[in-house]
């Protein structure tokens, strides 16, 4: 299981990144919001498989909410429960 | 030793289910990241069965399995669909088209070997 754990730290680490453009580009990439909803789609599933409860928990939260302000918290949310 | 074909998108889904279903469960393990490579890989690879995701960016899992079934090459290969929860009522009804089972997502890496086994010996 700890391989499991420093793969997905990684992974997550990476998939973070990607987020943080993500959220940059809202107003001007129109497949940014659907990209966003899959990355926190998959961090609600992943999260639990991985054994990161609380990663599993925001990415649900992402998952339900429609508010970019919110979305931005919740990476930094992310980010702060990898470490 | 069975041998696995593994249909997902996401890259970490791939991943636990290559340490889980390889390490674990002691088999062969195929991975494709879209519909159209799994499609590609059974025929080429001719799995024992094949563990495929539901939600995935263009030709989704639903798609990709009617796809399997309508190609003689493919169409008797087992296919048991990874999904979450909320999915499940769409996926009873591929079950009753030919699908043999359903692992919910999210899986536990340590058990799911045992869950597949569980469906594809029923």
């Amino acid at each position: 299981m700890a391989s499991l754990r420093a793969h997905f730290r990684e992974s997550t680490a990476e998939r973070l990144r990607e987020m943080t453009e993500l959220l940059d580009a809202l107003d001007s990439d129109s497949s940014a919001r659907e990209r966003l909803e899959r990355h926190f789609h998959a961090l609600s599933g992943l999260g639990a498989t991985y054994g990161y409860r609380r990663i599993s928990e925001l990415g649900d939260e992402g998952e339900r909410t429609n508010d970019p302000a919110r979305w931005r918290e919740l990476v930094d949310e992310v980010t702060r429960a990898l470490c | 030793m069975r041998k696995v074909l593994v249909i997902d998108d996401e890259r970490d889904v791939r991943y636990v289910a290559r340490i889980s279903l390889g390490r674990i469960g002691n088999m062969i393990v195929i991975e494709a990241a879209s519909g159209e490579e799994g499609i590609a890989r059974a025929k080429s690879e001719h799995p024992d069965f094949i563990l495929l995701d539901m939600m995935m960016p263009g030709m989704d899992g639903a798609a990709t399995f009617r796809a399997l079934r309508e190609d003689e090459e493919t169409a008797s290969i087992p296919v048991v669909f990874l999904t979450a929860v909320a999915k499940v009522a769409e996926v009873q009804s591929l079950k009753a088209l030919g699908a043999r089972g359903v692992v919910l997502k999210p899986f536990d890496p340590i058990t799911l070997p045992g869950e597949i086994a569980a469906i594809l010996d029923a």
